[in-house]
């Protein structure tokens, strides 16, 4: 507060010099240590921020480039509708669609649970159809489709039976593997207003389905057996697709692995 | 007279000082641990990662592929600051925003009714046939949010790189 005049009066002031000495070193150091602080904020503001922001930067250009090499199964198999020879053709059932090699003796059964609105559904078709295919031909696996409609709320058009009814029109005919390829290639998207009827007879004729089918489809018949496969799915507390049984207990390992790995378990 | 309480008060609240880095550390930790899981579960399968932020309908298909392919990494990332604990309190704040927005999409998911798999921790493709239940999800989530909102307010905390960071630095290095 007040400066101290040490020329004048020495003793009496000299000890009040030394004191405002001390002082003015203190503040100095405090300054200096101050200092020293601010810049170790500065320093550590920087290193944090440049740390969390690399971080940040590194996750997503490893997303990006991880993810665009990583397509969906499904999207490779848009175009890869083809069905390996020697696939047994359907017959339907009062449950649903059964594929299986006349040889076949003492068969696993797998059974599919799916909605074709689906997009899991799809991608799952996508990643076990030629192991399952494989499994079918060899006589190991009989393969019962259950095509159950409970995301009609997502199209417009009621899809997912109308998909499900075409489908069934399709395992009469014996195609039922080969007509599901092409509706999954073409799957519209959730929300979405389906595909047309007229739509499910073109490409159920790309497939080589006869007139019959046409006239199956506009009859509209197979709604009511969409229905009962759908409740009977339902009282078996099956809520979502896809679910996959073997041998009657479900599995949950979603790779054609898992499948294979669980057919085997089974046999 | 009123000495004896105010020394004990003190005393707490110099207990407390003490504990909250210990506190902090562990936290981070626990929190580090939820995203690493959550990351680890699906950076392996992106196809469905994608897929799965595609059910639950909210996004344009584009952007929800890209948070799909981006998300598992941003969580792995967010897991490896904070066990470091590097940038702490960002880091906290980040998994909080995250959080945020995870309880919106599985509230709307609840509130649409839409049956799905939250896909919190990865999913299979396969459902395992237990209907998703959205009240423990979200209790779930709420506690992990709690957790980084204490990591977010309480960032000094022990064995973390900030404190390190934090040491003055010595004059000749300045």
């Amino acid at each position: 507060m007040t400066t101290p005049k040490t020329g004048r009066d020495a003793p009496a002031s000299s000890k009040a010099a030394r004191r405002a000495n001390r002082k003015q070193e203190l503040a100095a150091r405090k300054q200096a240590e101050a200092a020293a602080a601010a810049k170790a904020r500065r320093r550590r503001k920087l290193l944090t921020w440049s740390g969390v922001a690399a971080a940040m930067v590194l996750a997503v250009v490893l997303g990006v480039v991880v993810g665009s090499n990583s397509s969906d199964s499904a999207d490779d198999a848009a175009l890869d509708t083809s069905v390996a020879a020697g696939f047994p053709e359907s017959t339907r059932t009062d449950g649903g669609v059964v594929m299986v090699a006349d040889d076949a003796q003492n068969p696993v059964r797998v059974e599919l649970y799916v909605d074709l609105l689906c997009p899991a559904c799809r991608e799952y078709e996508a990643r076990v159809a030629d192991t399952l295919e494989r499994l079918v031909i060899d006589g190991r696996v009989e393969l019962v489709v259950h095509p159950i409609a409970i995301l009609d709320g997502l199209s417009t058009t009621e899809y997912s039976s109308r998909a499900a009814a075409a489908v069934a029109c399709a395992a009469d005919e014996g195609l039922f593997w080969q007509y599901q390829k092409v509706l999954y290639a073409e799957q519209p998207a959730e929300g979405s207003d389906g595909l047309s009827d007229q739509r499910l007879v073109e490409l159920g004729t790309q497939v080589g389905l006869p007139a019959a089918f046409q006239e199956c489809v506009d009859s509209a018949t197979e709604a009511a057996w969409v229905e009962q496969v759908t409740d009977t799915a339902r009282q078996a507390g099956i809520s979502s697709t896809p679910t996959v049984l073997v041998d009657g207990g479900q599995i949950t390992g979603g790779t054609a692995g898992d499948l294979e790995a669980a057919v085997e378990a089974a046999e | 007279m009123g000495r004896a309480p105010d020394r004990a008060a003190r005393t707490t609240r110099s207990r407390i000082a003490e504990g909250l880095p210990w506190a902090s550390a562990l936290a981070r930790a626990g929190l580090a641990a939820v995203f690493a899981w959550a990351g680890l579960a699906k950076v392996g399968d992106l196809a469905l990662s994608r897929l799965t932020v595609r059910s639950y309908q909210l996004l344009p298909e584009e952007l929800a592929d890209l948070i799909g392919n981006v998300l598992p990494f941003v969580e792995l990332a967010l897991a490896l600051l904070l066990l470091v604990g590097l940038g702490t309190r960002v880091a906290a704040c980040l998994a909080g925003l995250l959080l945020v927005t995870f309880i919106i999409g599985v509230s709307s998911l609840w509130i649409r009714g839409i049956e799905g798999a939250c896909g919190c921790f990865g999913t299979s493709l396969l459902s395992d046939g237990n209907p998703a239940s959205y009240p423990l999800i979200l209790a779930r989530d709420l506690a992990f949010l709690i957790l980084a909102a204490f990591v977010a307010l309480v960032p000094k905390s022990r064995w973390s790189v900030d404190s390190m960071l934090d040491r003055p630095v010595p004059e000749e290095n300045l």
